[in-house]
């Protein structure tokens, strides 16, 4: 039951994946500062690495900053293969493009990230590539236009399905062209350039110990000035901090929907919303079929067509109806009509009222949530309409009820919003973004009711006591947080599947951060467990004694009933079975029932009125006694 | 059984004395029972009886017993039955067990080979296998025998909740190990296959008490579910109407189909049901209805009557009048919907709704025999007929014995809940009404009113689910439950889903395609199967080929392969097993987080629940620990959870719950890495001009005033009491219990609706729905003020689509096709409209151009005819009629053997119906038409074909409903050739037809007439040689009569040609016909009486004056009938013959 509905889950977010990956490609293109100081190690963050990571190289921002790359591939990869992602690197000692200028290196154009690609890069990050032997650096000045200039080549002749280009910059120069003015003034007109075709420009700035980056000297201007903090990431030499800045502003924003949200009744106060879904449950993808006969191994296609069991007819779309059984039969229904049957309320959110935030129960969860923010597209002052229901729920602790359709063929939801507050780190970054986050609700068939055996027999006090003991030493301080746990099935299969891919051998052991540290949980409370559990047994004891004599196990006492039972009832029947006056044969015999008398009580009744018994039979003993009776009591 | 047993203890005194047996053990020698034996072999009374050879012979039971092997409780004697009479079972704590061949081979042969018509499963009290089954200390096979038991125990546990001793325990355990036998008895395929074929079989659980020797029956029910309803067809249930407009019987059927169609969506094969009506019009009240054919049905149903007073279901229908059982219990299908809902019969006497619950009840007897089904009676009823009420007692007897609810639904009763009053209540209904809540207040049942009971039934209803355990670990583990268990934590628990979504059902697909196929529309499937294809692209570059160069690739080519980036890898090139992690089912917790940094938006999926082991002490106090300890703490777990061997392992988050006394934790999964996406969106607060400084006021930032209202709207829209309950008092509005998913009621909904009205448009949303959808019209009219104070603040403006940008989005999307298709189908039907006016005026000039049409031309008569009959100046319609009328016979029937062109005659007689129809001209139709058909019904004649267009199609003659010149029924206008329609038309077809099945329901009625005298008694007046002579002669002169008539007739004359329009060419008048004016009626009296006086039979003579009776009855009606038929066909040749005379 619950499978099957997993099942159903996973195809329409699938579903959802692959519309989005289509028609929103991303194309990035890395642009990496490669002057000297880049090379340098950056010692004085060491600290704040923390010492489980993999990555035990020393902490070189040119190398953290290929990784990035190079894990940017592998993430296109995995998730979003029709991706083109493109590494270039600047103040390189040789060269290599295309307009043969000095100093800038493309080692890979923008193009579908491959499993060579990163080899290469992984290689080039881990030192396995010689990098000064095979780009090297270079502190020369050049003109940094010539970087954009190439860039631009590259991402200008892309598809339109590339619904973003981008080139993220990772450089720790705030100032690259401190003296020459025509040069600066020559890249900011370039960047401008860029921007009129849509190519964004991010920064990744890394502050050195000795020199803080100034971002206003220069790239303020480069950087496109919508959203000053949207794209630039300043951090520190840290390189695990880096990749995960490019990691997260890897994935471009994409909308799932975009809405009406009807605050008041009639239209009053409708507004505009974008949707998105920032974390959706993945698994491993299911396989291809390749056509092995050809030279090259190619992919094949496969295509479904609806064929008519009764005339082996190609079914078109147009000839297919649909129906449910009903009593044994098929009604039918047009798929129009399908579609009809599902169209209950109108598309969009539409408010129904407020509650506080306590009503949202945990068990009220069915989904992922959709994240929402205002969308200026089709409503004018859907920003500070959004943003003042968004700080006035925050500060009342409301959330908002709301009936929402989001497709036209989706089932309408009752859900609850929840404002989300913008949450910075210490350098200013995001963490989390501000908006509402949208949750379906279960209508009342979804829910099942807690089975009735959920009446636990509640511990004792002390037993909860140890718990809580327990549960305080165990509390991880910063809470919970998606990038501490790597699926290890997904790893699994994508670190195989590199390995055949690559050609490499596998790895022998996996690492499977979800699997306990049942060592630390013993060290620090081993301890109480021993306590623990040893109560329990004797808490367990006690409480089935108090409950008298319901144990499963027999008690002592309950054997001794059951022996006193027993005994009675043999004694019961030893009188009866050893009738010393003897049954009362006559009346047998006057009831005409004497064949019910025993042959002991008629053999003891006859020995006692003098007859023979030895050797006889019931029957012939049935036959005297009869005659015996008869005499005395003729009539 | 009660009776069985009495009976059986008188004959069985043979059995050995209970004491006796005893005896034997005494002196603890096997001895004694050898002499015991043989004493007892020998006694002189068995020996006389020839007891021996007999029972050796064969063996009969009826009984199988499975009983335990206790000492103690031998079957035989506490059930005083005797030698032959139980085929018995036996093993400790009276076991059955699946796949245990010693149990199953026993049942196997008792009820294959033995036939026995019960299962009895005997416990008994003191058990000594229930009492040491928690016995751990129990030798290795009596501990596996007895195991079952804690099994048992466990699927009961709350049952035991308020046990306090022993004794008490142990009891309820013997009675639950009996319900589980008979409910594994009742599952194996050798009980199942005796009942598919109907064999009569009960299965029955019974306790032996060990103390007082008394035998129980625990009455065991098993899950299914058989439901009669009764519904009240009376008069006044279908003639008065309600205030609401719709009469009680619509109420009624519709309270019934709402619950039918539920029981039909839901398929399920254990919810049977019967529909009964009451007040329904028996045989003799239909005959008014009928006229002839039905007065001759009487006739046989009287013989039928007579002639089978053994049938059961015979004498159950003189004993209940005016009862129809409408289906007898059945798992429910569409036709019984359709009959309910069309075909219910709407009675004109009213019926004894207490006659009804008896067949009711009796039909649930016969059908549940003596398994214990859930029962249920509904009866629907405005208590308007007389109810005899003469055995209300024996049946309320029954009805509690048997465990029937009772539910009695009356229309304008009484509600003493709410203390509704139903006004001007005639005297019967007050009477009745008093009596059906005594009734159903003796039978432990309800009495409902019809308004609250659809109420009730319209709520959606949330059906149960069973429970299924969705964990395989069993344990929740913390520490190293391996290597150190007791420095651990290891909890046995089971995993049931919280919250599940309720998908619709999914529709099948139904080809089209199959309608126009060729073949048996029994076998007809009209499935759609899938067919994959595959192709790859003939092209060497990597780019995506077009669709032209793809090439088809066999299956049989293809290997499984995955793709890394741009590299394929098939799956043949490695061992597949290395792609996926190993792992086995586990729970563990990794750590614990405060539940304050908890953020809810990481919970993405359903919420499962997590209990301890049911009946496990130990794990119960510790997962209660756990739950304190979190919940005191305010701290959730984290987990790591894998539900079955080789799941990919989840982090999710335990939630404690407590809420007295329940007690669990809650489970829902977390997001990897990998599966959540950190984006970064604009403050919606703060924003920075260039140089970093904050903005205070911009479009984007609400003002205060914009926040202050909006709070204020906010609290305006409270939920929490903007409902109100049952009295009146607020309550929360949307609570998640009272919110439902609209689509699975309405797609249940259409489908029966659509199943019962094919062609009407889907059913709409039940408005009860609405409510979810809008804001609550009180808080609306609340904050009427706020809102529009706040949309004056925020002044949102919507943005006027741009329409160049849209056309840009739309080709950009590739889903532009639809969108384009519209702008082109809009064009189109510009276009379209565009011709139709140019077309419109030619038309009109056309007509301005030729007005003189006085003559219809045989080129284009429909046109011509058209414009006579519109012509305003002058009246050309009736000379318009004529000329049509010539112009189609012309067209049928071309002189000189020229081709018929009856495609454009039918379409003049079309036109020609039509104008008839508005211009008076229906007489000359109608006549027109009855030439055509007599003509038609000449032999070789030309025009059948037309006549079989005119047949198939909807032309009729015009009924004075159309028009009002027209002296024709409507009743007559469609019957004139109904059953000649049946008959695929041809009328002499039909009149075969009908003549065949007369005729063997004329033998069919003699056989029954016959059995009818050999079963009523004879009367000793009748038996002499004068009253034989008499019944010959009435015989022969009788016979000859009917033969001669036969012969005068024919066989369309004898068997009601003429309702086919079979006429003879005259009336006849030859012999009979001029000595008698209904020979054959006469004739047949005649035999009947004869008969009857043969047999010396009175009950013979009453019959046939019964049938003399009905022939006369329709005599009344047949006459005329014939008569009229005649005139007006010599009317219409008089006519005809005129009119070519002129």
């Amino acid at each position: 039951m619950d499978n099957e509905f997993e099942e159903e889950e996973f195809e329409e977010t699938q579903d959802l994946n692959i519309k989005i990956n289509s028609t929103n490609r991303d194309a990035v293109f890395f642009a990496i500062d490669c002057s000297e100081s880049m090379l340098k190690p950056d010692s004085s963050d060491i600290d704040n690495v923390e010492s489980d990571r993999e990555n035990k190289d020393p902490n070189i921002p040119l190398r953290s900053a290929i990784r990035a790359a190079s894990e940017v591939c592998l993430r296109k990869i995995i998730d979003r293969t029709q991706d083109y992602v493109g590494v270039l690197f600047y103040n390189t000692k040789e060269h290599k493009n295309k307009s043969d200028a000095a100093h800038i290196y493309v080692l890979h154009d923008v193009d579908f990230p491959d499993v060579n690609r990163i080899r290469e890069l992984s290689e080039l990050a881990s030192g396995e590539i010689n990098f000064d032997e095979r780009i090297g650096s270079s502190n020369e000045e050049f003109p940094l236009a010539n970087v954009f200039m190439a860039c631009r080549e590259s991402l200008a002749q892309l598809s339109p399905s590339f619904k973003t280009k981008r080139i993220f910059f990772i450089t720790d120069q705030d100032q690259p062209h401190k003296k020459n003015r025509y040069l600066r003034s020559a890249a900011i007109t370039r960047t401008h350039d860029l921007a009129e075709i849509g190519i964004e420009v991010n920064l990744f700035s890394i502050n050195r110990p000795d020199k803080q980056f100034n971002f206003n000297a220069f790239w303020s201007e480069i950087v496109s000035d919508e959203d000053l903090k949207k794209n630039h990431v300043n951090t520190s030499g840290d390189i695990e901090v880096l990749v995960q800045h490019v990691m997260t502003k890897e994935a471009p924003r994409r909308s799932i929907f975009s809405l009406p949200f009807r605050l008041g009744p009639d239209d009053t106060l409708t507004f505009g919303v974008k949707g998105y879904v920032l974390c959706i449950e993945k698994k491993k993808p299911t396989h291809q079929w390749a056509y092995m006969k050809s030279e090259a191994i190619k992919l094949a296609k496969s295509k479904s067509t609806y064929i008519c069991a009764d005339t082996a007819q190609r079914l078109l779309s147009a000839d297919i109806k649909y129906y449910y059984e009903f009593g044994g039969e098929k009604i039918v229904f047009t798929n129009d009509e399908i579609n009809e049957l599902k169209k209950f309320g109108e598309m969009g959110i539409t408010l129904l009222g407020f509650k506080p935030y306590n009503r949202f129960k945990f068990h009220y969860h069915i989904e992922h949530p959709y994240f929402i923010y205002p969308d200026e597209e089709k409503y004018e002052g859907s920003t500070r309409t959004f943003a003042a229901l968004h700080q006035k729920m925050l500060e009342l602790e409301k959330i908002a009820i709301c009936q929402v359709r989001l497709r036209k063929t989706s089932v309408s939801r009752i859900s609850a919003l929840v404002a989300q507050k913008e949450e910075l780190d210490e350098y200013g970054a995001q963490i989390h973004p501000p908006g509402i986050q949208m949750y379906f609700l279960p209508y009342a068939e979804d829910l099942r009711p807690l089975p009735e055996w959920s009446e636990l027999t509640s511990a004792p006090s002390d037993l909860a006591q140890i718990m809580e003991e327990v549960i305080t030493p165990l509390t991880i301080k910063s809470g919970f947080s998606p990038d501490k746990f790597k699926s290890p099935a997904l790893k699994r299969f994508y670190d195989v599947l590199q390995c055949i891919a690559l050609d490499k051998e596998l790895p022998e052991t996996y690492t499977d951060s979800t699997v306990p540290k049942v060592n630390a949980i013993r060290k620090r409370v081993g301890k109480k467990f021993l306590e623990f559990n040893k109560r329990v047994i004797l808490d367990a004891e006690e409480i089935k004694a108090n409950r008298q004599d319901i144990v499963h196990e027999p008690k002592p006492t309950k054997a001794r009933a059951q022996r006193k039972a027993t005994t009675d009832t043999a004694a019961k029947s030893k009188t009866k079975a050893a009738p010393e006056d003897g049954v009362d044969v006559e009346a047998l015999w006057k009831d005409g029932r004497a064949e019910k008398a025993k042959v002991a009580d008629i053999k003891a009744y006859l020995t006692k009125i003098g007859r023979t018994v030895t050797g006889k039979r019931k029957a012939e003993l049935l036959e005297e006694l009869d005659s015996v009776m008869k005499e005395k009591y003729p009539d | 059984m009660a009776g069985l047993f009495n009976r059986n203890f008188l004959k069985n005194r043979l059995v050995v004395d209970f004491f006796r047996s005893l005896t034997t053990l005494r002196n603890n020698s096997l001895k004694n029972v050898i002499d015991s034996n043989k004493e007892w072999a020998n006694s002189s009374e068995l020996r006389k009886k020839n007891f021996f050879p007999k029972l050796a012979a064969t063996q009969k039971p009826k009984i199988f017993w499975v009983g335990c092997a206790d000492s103690r409780v031998p079957p035989e004697m506490i059930s005083q039955l005797g030698f032959g009479q139980l085929f018995v079972h036996r093993n400790i704590a009276n076991q059955f067990r699946r796949n245990d061949n010693s149990c199953e081979s026993a049942l196997e042969y008792a009820v294959h080979y033995l036939k026995v018509e019960h299962v009895i499963i005997c416990g008994h009290t003191r058990c000594g296998g229930i009492e040491h089954a928690f016995n751990a200390s129990l030798l290795p096979h009596l501990k596996d025998w007895v195991k079952p038991i804690q099994d048992v125990y466990r699927m009961h546990e709350d049952k035991f909740k308020s046990v306090s001793r022993k004794q008490e325990f142990d009891r309820i355990l013997v009675e639950l190990n009996v319900r589980e036998q008979v409910r594994k008895v009742i599952e194996t395929d050798t009980v199942k296959a005796a009942w598919a074929v109907n064999q009569p079989l009960a299965i029955h659980g019974w306790v032996y008490h060990l103390e007082s020797g008394i035998l129980e029956d625990l009455k065991i029910t098993i899950d299914e579910t058989t439901t009669v309803f009764i519904i009240d067809v009376g008069p006044t249930m279908w003639q008065k109407v309600e205030d609401t407009g719709a009469s009680a019987l619509d109420l009624a059927l519709k309270a019934v189909l709402i619950m039918l169609e539920s029981k039909i969506f839901s398929g399920r094969k254990t919810d049977m049901t019967s529909v009964v009506a009451v007040g329904t019009d028996d045989l003799e009240t239909r005959i008014l209805a009928y006229p002839r054919l039905l007065c001759i049905l009487l006739m046989y149903s009287q013989f039928l009557i007579l002639s089978d007073t053994d049938n059961d279901f015979a004498g159950d229908d003189i004993k209940y009048e005016h009862i129809t059982v409408i289906s007898g219990i059945e798992q429910p299908m569409l036709s019984l919907l359709q009959t309910v809902s069309n075909e219910l019969p709407r009675g004109s006497v009213p019926g004894d709704c207490y006659s009804a619950i008896e067949v009711a009840k009796d039909l649930i007897t016969k059908h549940c025999k003596h398994l214990k089904y859930i029962k249920k009676i509904y009866l629907f009823t405005d208590g308007e007929s007389e109810i005899d009420t003469r055995e209300s007692d024996a049946l309320v007897h029954e009805i509690r014995r048997d465990g029937i609810e009772m539910k009695i639904v009356g229309v304008g009763f009484d509600d003493p809940d709410t203390g509704f009053k139903e006004q001007n209540k005639s005297k019967t209904k007050a009477a009745n009404e008093t009596f059906l809540r005594r009734f159903a207040e003796d039978c432990g049942g309800d009495v409902f009113t019809m308004n609250y009971f659809l109420n009730q039934l319209e709520l959606p209803q949330v059906k149960a689910i069973r429970y299924v355990n969705l964990y395989k670990g069993k344990t929740l583990v913390m520490g190293d439950a391996e290597n150190y268990p007791d420095s651990s934590l290891s909890i046995p628990i089971e995993v049931y889903s919280r919250t599940a979504i309720a998908r619709p059902k999914t529709a099948g697909k139904w080809s089209v395609l199959s309608e126009a196929a060729s073949i048996d529309p029994e076998i007809k499937t009209h499935g759609v199967h899938v067919s994959r294809t595959y192709t790859i692209s003939s092209k060497k570059e990597k780019k995506q080929a077009d669709e032209d160069n793809r090439i088809e690739v066999p299956v049989e080519d293809l290997e499984k392969a995955y793709t890394f980036g741009r590299t394929i890898v098939p799956l043949i090139s490695y061992d597949q097993e290395l792609l996926h992690l190993a792992t086995t089912a586990s729970m563990d917790i990794l750590g614990f987080i405060k539940a304050e940094d908890f953020r809810r938006e990481y919970v993405l999926s359903t919420v499962l629940v997590i209990l301890p082991q049911k009946n496990d002490l130990d794990a119960s106090l510790r997962i209660s620990a756990l739950i304190q300890g979190l919940y005191i703490k305010n701290a959730y777990g984290l987990v790591r959870y894998v539900s079955k061997a080789n799941a990919d392992p989840r982090v999710g988050i335990i939630v404690p719950y407590i809420k007295p006394p329940r007690e669990c934790l809650y489970f829902a999964k977390l997001p990897f890495k990998e599966e959540y996406r950190t984006c970064i969106f604009p403050s919606l607060s703060n924003i920075k001009d260039k140089t970093g400084k904050i903005i205070e006021q911009h479009k984007k930032l609400p003002t205060k005033e914009m926040l202050d209202k909006m709070g204020e709207y906010i609290a305006g829209m409270d939920l929490m009491e903007a409902a109100v309950d049952e009295e009146g008092n607020p309550k929360e509005h949307l609570k998640v219990k009272e919110t439902f998913n609209p689509v699975l009621y309405r797609i249940a909904k259409a489908t029966s609706h659509r199943a019962l009205h094919p062609n009407e448009p889907l059913v709409p949303f039940n408005e009860r729905f609405l409510y979810q959808t809008k804001i609550l019209p009180s808080l609306e009219e609340k904050n009427r003020k706020i809102v529009g104070e706040l949309s004056e603040l925020l002044q949102i403006k919507k943005v006027p689509p741009k329409a160049k940008r849209r056309r840009v989005e739309i080709s950009r999307k590739g889903v532009g096709e639809i969108d384009v298709e519209d702008i082109l189908g809009s064009k189109d039907e510009d276009e379209d409209l565009d011709n139709v006016v140019t077309k419109k005026s030619a038309s009109s000039w056309s007509f301005d151009e030729d007005v003189d049409v006085r003559e219809i031309g045989v080129v284009d008569p429909v046109s011509d005819f058209k414009k006579m009959t519109e012509y305003r100046k002058e009246d050309l319609v009736t000379t318009a009629v004529e000329q049509m009328c010539g112009i189609i016979k012309k067209l049928i029937m071309p002189p000189d053997d020229g081709k018929a062109d009856n495609e454009k005659a039918f379409q003049c007689l079309e036109a020609l119906r039509e104008v008839a129809k508005t211009q008076n001209e229906s007489q000359s139709f109608n006549e027109f038409l009855r030439e055509l058909y007599n003509e038609s019904l000449k032999e070789q004649s030309k025009i059948k074909d037309f006549w079989e267009m005119i047949i198939s199609s909807e032309i009729t003659l015009i009924s004075s409903d159309e028009a009002p010149d027209s002296n024709i029924s409507k009743y007559e206008a469609d019957q004139t050739k109904f059953i000649t329609r049946l008959a695929g038309g041809d009328p002499f077809l039909g009149c075969y037809a009908l003549a065949v099945t007369i005729f063997s329901l004329g033998i069919f009625r003699d056989y029954l007439y016959k059995k009818a005298l050999e079963n009523q008694p004879q009367h000793p007046g009748l038996q002499n040689d004068y009253v034989r002579g008499a019944a010959i002669v009435l015989f022969l002169a009788g016979n000859v009569f009917v033969l001669s008539s036969m012969y005068a007739l024919g066989v369309t004359g004898t068997y009601l040609g003429d309702y086919f329009g079979i006429l003879m060419n005259e009336r006849v008048t030859s012999f009979p016909f001029n000595v008698l004016e209904n020979p054959m009626y006469y004739g047949s009296t005649m035999v009947f009486a004869a008969t009857a006086l043969w047999f010396a039979c009175p009950a013979g003579l009453v019959l046939t004056a019964w049938a003399f009776f009905c022939y006369i009855v329709a005599l009344r009606f047949e006459g005329p009938f014939t008569t009229m038929i005649y005139e007006r066909r010599d009317a219409a040749s008089a006519k005809a013959e005129k009119e070519k005379e002129n």
